[in-house]
């Protein structure tokens, strides 16, 4: 099974029009960088890279040399010769089973989000989470007070979601975000506060016939 | 943790739109695309291996938000040229009518000012990726001058990444699952 290159136009360095698919010859570029499709006249300024006139290396379950005698070999595949250690694990790795990361390598069973946060795709920040249950009621305190009896839930979510998200993972290009758990924090106390002031001066205003 | 943070340089302001808000940050080896919606960021990653090109393509979007925001600013301003020249009988009558003539007034102003900014961050564009497996689309940036930065900004990256010996382009992970065996 070898790495899908049909649709890129790689091998003829073209590339195709992201509007349309059709084929674009990089050449075709004016001096200003521009490029018009003439199928669906849409102008595209291209930045092309090195990376375009390479084409990736082709593997297939054949890749890899098999080991000679007294040659180090891969951990999954032990008639192929080793060639590179997953930068996690230290298992040794032929070529088929190399999975470079950047600059790093490693093996596919270290390739795991849960092996490698820092590769997750997404991410929960319950500090964001928090100050927006514990600002949008307050700022909104007009129509939130018609549902009042919403109020402690939701400033209750925003002081419990900025609390737990205090010593969790923030946000992956941000970090922790503390600042806004405490204005969530801030803002869930002043809900329960103002549903509390609500319902004393209801009960007041019950309590004297009013 | 918070350190994590230190490793990402932002690329582009946030980029408001219907998925979310989206923004793009230039990490040690690789692109990272974040967008936040609600407490949830979803990030998507291009290593500078991969990437073959960088592809703008120059859309109407500045065009129609002129358009809509500089016609709704047009009639707000007719209506409040309306309402105050709108005869009145009594001085409360007047002193309404003026208020709400001076906040269409500040509203057509403020539809105005945005028309003028839209108009001078430049052209708009759509952004594409390149990838051996095909062109993907980012959600952010939006303007061509923003992108024209940013390639600037990424290409010593991308060249010194891709100028480096050793495997370079994607790997059918596939077909290493399929053969590994179970430990």
């Amino acid at each position: 099974m070898t790495a899908e290159l049909e649709g890129s136009g790689l091998r003829d360095r073209t590339f195709r029009c992201p509007k349309c698919s059709q084929e674009l010859d990089p050449a075709a570029t004016d001096p200003t960088g521009s490029l018009q499709c003439l199928r669906c006249l849409s102008v595209l300024s291209v930045a092309l890279f090195p990376a375009f006139d390479t084409p990736p290396k082709e593997v297939s379950t054949a890749s890899g040399e098999t080991a000679g005698e007294g040659e180090a070999v891969c951990f999954f595949h032990p008639e192929k010769r080793a060639e590179v250690t997953c930068a996690r694990c230290g298992r040794f790795l032929c070529a088929l089973c190399d999975m470079p990361l950047g600059d790093r390598h490693v093996c596919p069973k270290c390739l795991d989000t849960s092996k490698m946060p820092e590769l997750a795709n997404g991410r929960f920040v319950g500090a964001y989470f928090s100050m927006l249950l514990g600002v949008i009621p307050v700022i909104l305190f007009p129509i939130s007070a018609g549902c009042f009896y919403l109020l402690p839930f939701v400033g209750g979510g925003a002081i419990a979601a900025g609390v737990a998200s205090w010593n969790k993972p923030g946000s992956l290009v941000h970090g922790r975000r503390h600042g806004m758990a405490v204005v969530g924090i801030i803002g869930g106390v002043l809900q329960l506060l103002g549903v509390a002031g609500m319902v004393s001066a209801m009960i007041y205003s019950f309590k004297h016939g009013k | 943790m918070a350190s994590e943070g230190r490793r990402y340089q932002r690329l582009s302001r946030s980029h408001f739109g219907l998925n979310g808000t989206a923004s793009l940050w230039l990490g040690d080896d690789h692109l990272l695309q974040v967008v936040s919606r609600g407490g949830w960021e979803q990030y998507r990653r291009w290593f500078f291996r991969d990437i073959q090109a960088l592809i703008a393509r120059h859309n109407a979007a500045r065009l129609i938000w002129n358009f809509v925001v500089g016609l709704g600013g047009l009639l707000i301003g007719m209506g409040a040229i309306l309402v105050l020249n709108a005869p009145s009988t009594t001085p409360g009558e007047r002193a309404g009518l003026v208020i709400v003539g001076t906040i269409m007034g500040v509203i057509a102003v403020v539809f105005l000012a945005v028309a003028i900014a839209n108009t001078l961050l430049g052209p708009s564009c759509t952004v594409y990726v390149q990838t051996p497996l095909g062109a993907e689309k980012l959600s952010a940036p939006g303007r061509i001058a923003v992108f024209e930065r940013i390639v600037e900004r990424l290409r010593p990256h991308l060249e010194t990444a891709q100028a480096q010996p050793g495997t370079t382009g994607l790997r059918d992970v596939g077909a290493a699952f399929d053969q590994a065996p179970n430990p």
